[in-house]
C-alpha cells in the first residue's frame, strides 16, 4: 500500500511538471507591448508581440492582442489571423468573440451559414467551445471518474444500484469528449486554414499567374487549404469551389 | 379520350420547363441593373450599377442607350459571399449618371457576353423632373424656363470649352500629382455655374487653393479662364482612372428690352419681361488615366512608411538643461514637397532611457509652385529616467524621391541633455509630473466602422511553449492507464470474493487443499508424541474432509461406497481408489483398537496417503 502511494505520488509531481512555467521574461515583453498599445505606438508593439511569438510562446491572450495591434494599423486580414489563432486556445473569451464577429462584418467579401440542421449546429457551437487541451482534461477527467466510481461500488453496496445510471452518464460524457479529442487532433494534423491577409488576392484556377484570373477575394477571408504545390496554395471557397493562391497572400492560422 | 388528355398535359409540361430554360438568367449567372434614385432633379446625380452575380472576369458590359443623360463611369467593386458553403462571387460596374433634361428618362438594357451567353438587364426609368425650390443664391434668377434643355450647343464650342489636366501621367504611390480643371470663355456672360468636379476614388486629395482667374491666349484668339487645382495622391498601384469633370451653367444672351428701366433688374429674368434668356450648355472633359507604379523594393530602409517627395528633417530638445523626473521636448520637423498630411512619426532609437507620451503634431501648408509644401511638426514630451549626460541617440526619417526614384534616409542627433539629480524629498514632489498629460493628447478613435474592438489583455496567464500538447504528454499518458491497471485488478479480487461468497462448491473446492495439508499437520504431530489414536482419527477425518470439499458432499457423508461412487465417474485409478477404501478401513480399525501403535506403521502410513491423495489431486 505505501509503495503505490509513493509511486502515486511520482506520477503526480510528473504532471505538474509539465505545467506552465510562468517564465518572468516573458511576462516583461508582453507587459511592455501591452505599454506601448496603449501609448498608441502600435507599430512597435507589434514588433514586441510577434518577438515572443517568434520565440515559440503560444497563448490566446497574446495571440488577441496581436489581433488588436493589427486592426489598429488597419490590417485586417492579419487581425482575423490571430484572432483565428488565439480562437483554438481560448475559444470562449468574449473579448474575442465580439472582435472576431465585429471583424467578419467589416471586411469585403462574407461567409454566412444558416441552413444546418438546430441539433448538428448545436453539436458544432459545443465541439467549438472547447481547446483541444480541455477536451483532452475533460475526456480524462470523466474517464478516471468513471474508474473511481466503478472501485467504490465494489466495496460499498448502496452505491452500486446506481452504479449502471451513473457509469452510463459518465460513459456518455467519455464518449463525447473523446470523439472531440479525436476530432481536434485531426484537426490538427491534417487540416489546413489560411486567412487572406494582403488587400487583394486573385484566385486563378491553376497555380500559375500566367493564367486567367477567375476571381479576386479580399484580405480576412478565411479558407481551406486542399492542396500545396511550391508557392501556391489550392484553396476550398465554400463546399465546392476552388482554385489557386499565391501562398504569400494569406498565412497558415 | 384520357389518352389524347395526358398527351396534352405532357406537352404543357415540357413547354413550361423549355419556357423556363430561356429565361434571362439562363446558367449561373445573373446581370441585374440599379439605380440609387428614381426620381431626380437637374441638379442631382444617378448613381447607377450594373451588377454581374456568377462570376468575376467579366468584361464590362455594353451600356444602355442613355437618352438624356451624361453618363461618366466611376469603376468597379469586385465581392465574394460565401453562403451555407456555397460561394457567390459579383462584381459591380458603377457610373454616374447627370440628367439633362426633364420628364421621364429611360435606362435602356445594358448588354453582357459571356462565355458565349448574352445577358441583358431591365430597362429603368427615372423621372426628372426640375427643382421647385427657389434658389438661395443671390443674384440666382427664379427658374420659370418651360422650354426643354437642348444639348450641347455645337455652334458655341469655340467660344467656350473646359480642360482637365494633370502634370503627370506616371507616377509612385502617394507622390503628389496636380489635377487641374480649367473653364475657356470668351466675350460670353454666363450664369448659376455649376461644377461637378472629377470623381478620385484611388486618390487621397488636397486642395490647392482658391480658383484662379486670368487671360491666356489660345490660337488666334484670347480667353477668360477659371482654374481649379488640386492635389491628389494615388493610392494604390495599376492603372487609376480620374472620370471626366463636367460644368453646367446658363448661357446669358441678351435680347430686346421691351420695358422701362426698372426692368433691366437682371432678377426680373424671364422672357415676359425681356432682357436675357437663359440657354442651358453642359461641357465634360476627357478623362484621365495615371499609371501608378510600386515602390522598388531594392534598398528599401526599414523604416519607410510611405512618405513620397522631396523632404528635410530637423530636431531640436528644449531645454538642454533639467532636472531628473522633469520633461523635456524634443521637435522633430519634417519638411518639403509632398503629402505633408500622411506623414509619420520618424524614428527614434533606443527610448528607453526616457519615458515618453504621445507627441503633439501641427501641420503648416506653406504651398508654392502650385504643389503643396509645408511642414509637420512632432512635439514629443521625454521624461528621462536617469540622472547624468543623457542622449536622445539617433532619430531617422525615410522617405521616396520620385524624381530621383531613390530612397533617401535623413537622420539626425545624437542629442545630449543634462538630467540633473534631485534630492529624494524633490523626487517625490514631482512624481505628480509622471501621470500622462492627458489634455495634451487629442483623441481620434476610428469612427470609420461606428464602433471601436474590445481592449487589449493584460496578463499572458495561459503563456506556454510550442509543442507542448497534453495529450502527447508522457506523463499524462501514465497518469491515465495507471487507474485502469488498479481497476482491473480490483475487479478481479471483487469476483473472486464473490465467488467465494455465493459459490460454496467453488470455495469449498478451492480450500480443500489447505485443510487438508493442516490435517496432516496436525496428524503428524498426534504420531511425533505418540499419540496413535488421534494419529489415525486426524488421518481419516483429514481424507474424509478433503473428499468432501472437492466433491462438495458433507464431510459426515463420505463412506466408502459414495467415495467409489463419486471417484469411479472421474477416471481415477483404480489403484488409488482402492487404496482409499483400505485406508478408512485402517484407520476405522484404529479407532476401536487396543494397545499400541508403532511409529513405523504410521509414517508409512502417512507418506502413503500424502502421495496416493497428490496423484488423487491431479484429477480433481
Amino acid at each position: 500500500m505505501k509503495k503505490n502511494l509513493s509511486l502515486f505520488l511520482l506520477f503526480f509531481t510528473g504532471l505538474l511538471l509539465t505545467m506552465p512555467l510562468y517564465a518572468q521574461e516573458i511576462d516583461g515583453s508582453f507587459k511592455q507591448a501591452n505599454e506601448l498599445y496603449k501609448q498608441r505606438n502600435y507599430q512597435e508593439a507589434e514588433k514586441l508581440y510577434l518577438q515572443l511569438v517568434k520565440q515559440g510562446s503560444v497563448s490566446g491572450n497574446l495571440y488577441y492582442n496581436l489581433g488588436n495591434v493589427y486592426f489598429k494599423l488597419g490590417l485586417k486580414g492579419k487581425a482575423i489571423l490571430y484572432y483565428e489563432k488565439a480562437k483554438k486556445i481560448i475559444p470562449r473569451d468574449k473579448d474575442l468573440t465580439s472582435n472576431l464577429s465585429f471583424l467578419n462584418s467589416i471586411i469585403e467579401d462574407k461567409v454566412e451559414t444558416t441552413k444546418r440542421s438546430f441539433f448538428i449546429k448545436k453539436i458544432k457551437d459545443i465541439y467549438d467551445a472547447f481547446s483541444l487541451k480541455e477536451c483532452t482534461i475533460a475526456a480524462s477527467f470523466f474517464y478516471l471518474l468513471l474508474i473511481v466510481f466503478l472501485i467504490v461500488s465494489f466495496f460499498i453496496q448502496a452505491v452500486r444500484s446506481s452504479a449502471r445510471w451513473v457509469a452510463g452518464f459518465l460513459g456518455v460524457l467519455i464518449l463525447l469528449f473523446s470523439s472531440f479529442l479525436f476530432g481536434k487532433i485531426y484537426q490538427l494534423k491534417y487540416i489546413k486554414e489560411v486567412v487572406i491577409t494582403a488587400r487583394e488576392a486573385t484566385i486563378y484556377y491553376a497555380p500559375s499567374k500566367a493564367e486567367v484570373p477567375a476571381f479576386i477575394l479580399h484580405e480576412g477571408l478565411k479558407l481551406g487549404v486542399t492542396k500545396e504545390k511550391e508557392g501556391w496554395y489550392q484553396v476550398r471557397i465554400g463546399d465546392d469551389k476552388g482554385g489557386w493562391v499565391e501562398k504569400d497572400k494569406a498565412e497558415e492560422i | 379520350m384520357i389518352f389524347k388528355r395526358s398527351i396534352y398535359y405532357i406537352w404543357f409540361v415540357f413547354l413550361l420547363g423549355f419556357i423556363s430554360v430561356q429565361s434571362i438568367y439562363a446558367s449561373d449567372l445573373e446581370f441585374t441593373a440599379s439605380v440609387n434614385r428614381l426620381e431626380a432633379t437637374l441638379d442631382d446625380r444617378i448613381i447607377l450599377m450594373l451588377k454581374v452575380s456568377g462570376a468575376q472576369d467579366v468584361s464590362a458590359p455594353e451600356l444602355p442607350t442613355l437618352d438624356g443623360f451624361q453618363v461618366f463611369s466611376s469603376g468597379s467593386s469586385s465581392q465574394v459571399s460565401i453562403v451555407n458553403g456555397k460561394m457567390k462571387a459579383t462584381v459591380v460596374f458603377n457610373y454616374v449618371m447627370l440628367p439633362l433634361k426633364e420628364g421621364v428618362l429611360t435606362i435602356g438594357p445594358a448588354r453582357l457576353t459571356y462565355k458565349g451567353e448574352n445577358y441583358k438587364t431591365e430597362p429603368i426609368e427615372i423621372k426628372v423632373v426640375k427643382d421647385k425650390k427657389p434658389l438661395k443664391k443671390p443674384n440666382a434668377p427664379i427658374h420659370s424656363n418651360n422650354q426643354p434643355l437642348p444639348p450641347s450647343d455645337k455652334d458655341n464650342q469655340d467660344n467656350f470649352f473646359v480642360e482637365l489636366t494633370v502634370n503627370k501621367k506616371e507616377a509612385y504611390v502617394n507622390e503628389q500629382l496636380v489635377l487641374s480643371f480649367k473653364f475657356y470663355k470668351r466675350d460670353e456672360t454666363v450664369g448659376n455655374i455649376q461644377y461637378v468636379p472629377s470623381e478620385t476614388k484611388d486618390f487621397l486629395e488636397e486642395s490647392l487653393g482658391e480658383e484662379q482667374s486670368y487671360r491666356e491666349k489660345r490660337g488666334e484668339s484670347v480667353y477668360d479662364v477659371i482654374e481649379l487645382k488640386r492635389a491628389i495622391f494615388p493610392v494604390k498601384t495599376g492603372k487609376l482612372y480620374i472620370s471626366p469633370a463636367s460644368l453646367k451653367f446658363n448661357l446669358l444672351i441678351r435680347q430686346e428690352r421691351r420695358r422701362g428701366s426698372i426692368f433691366n433688374d437682371p432678377f426680373f429674368d424671364d422672357a415676359f419681361f425681356g432682357g436675357y434668356v437663359r440657354k442651358p450648355v453642359v461641357l465634360e472633359t476627357n478623362p484621365i488615366e495615371i499609371m501608378v507604379k510600386p515602390y522598388p523594393e531594392e534598398n528599401k530602409p526599414a523604416d519607410f512608411n510611405g512618405a513620397v517627395g522631396e523632404f528635410n528633417l530637423n530636431a531640436t530638445v528644449d531645454p538642454v538643461t533639467v532636472k531628473l523626473g522633469e520633461p523635456v521636448t524634443l521637435k522633430m520637423v519634417v519638411n518639403g514637397e509632398g503629402n505633408i498630411k500622411s506623414i509619420t512619426l520618424p524614428e527614434i532609437k533606443e527610448m528607453d532611457k526616457f519615458r515618453n507620451y504621445e507627441p503633439e503634431i501641427k501641420i503648416n501648408r506653406m504651398d508654392r509652385d502650385n504643389k503643396i509644401y509645408g511642414e509637420k511638426i512632432f512635439e514629443q514630451v521625454l521624461v528621462p529616467k536617469e540622472p547624468g549626460k543623457q542622449e536622445i541617440r539617433e532619430i531617422s526619417f525615410s522617405y521616396f524621391n520620385p524624381y530621383t526614384a531613390k530612397y533617401e534616409t535623413l537622420k539626425q542627433g545624437p542629442i545630449s541633455i543634462e538630467v540633473e539629480n534631485v534630492s529624494e524629498e524633490e523626487k517625490n514632489q514631482n512624481s505628480a509630473v509622471e501621470a500622462v498629460p492627458l489634455n495634451q493628447i487629442e483623441k481620434k478613435e476610428i469612427t470609420l466602422y461606428g464602433r471601436d474592438i474590445n481592449f487589449i489583455k493584460e496578463k499572458a496567464e495561459d503563456i506556454k511553449e510550442k509543442g507542448d500538447l497534453l495529450y502527447k504528454n508522457v506523463f499524462f499518458i501514465l497518469l491515465n492507464s495507471f487507474p485502469l491497471g488498479i481497476l482491473i485488478v480490483f475487479y478481479f479480487y471483487k469476483r473472486r470474493k464473490d465467488k467465494f461468497k455465493t459459490d460454496v462448491g467453488y470455495a469449498r473446492l478451492k480450500i480443500a487443499n489447505k485443510a487438508f495439508n493442516k490435517k496432516l499437520q496436525q496428524a503428524k504431530k498426534a504420531m511425533n508424541s505418540g499419540d496413535g489414536k488421534n494419529f489415525y482419527a486426524l488421518l481419516a477425518k483429514a481424507m474424509q474432509e478433503y473428499l468432501g470439499n472437492k466433491l462438495n458432499i458433507p464431510a459426515a457423508g463420505i463412506t466408502s461406497n459414495v467415495v467409489e461412487e463419486e471417484l469411479s465417474h472421474r477416471e481415477v485409478s483404480s489403484e488409488i481408489l482402492h487404496f482409499i477404501k483400505e485406508s478408512f478401513e485402517a484407520c476405522d480399525m484404529a479407532k476401536f483398537a487396543l494397545g499400541n501403535f508403532s511409529i513405523e506403521d504410521m509414517r508409512n502410513m502417512l507418506k502413503k496417503v500424502e502421495n496416493n491423495f497428490s496423484l488423487l489431486d491431479k484429477k480433481l
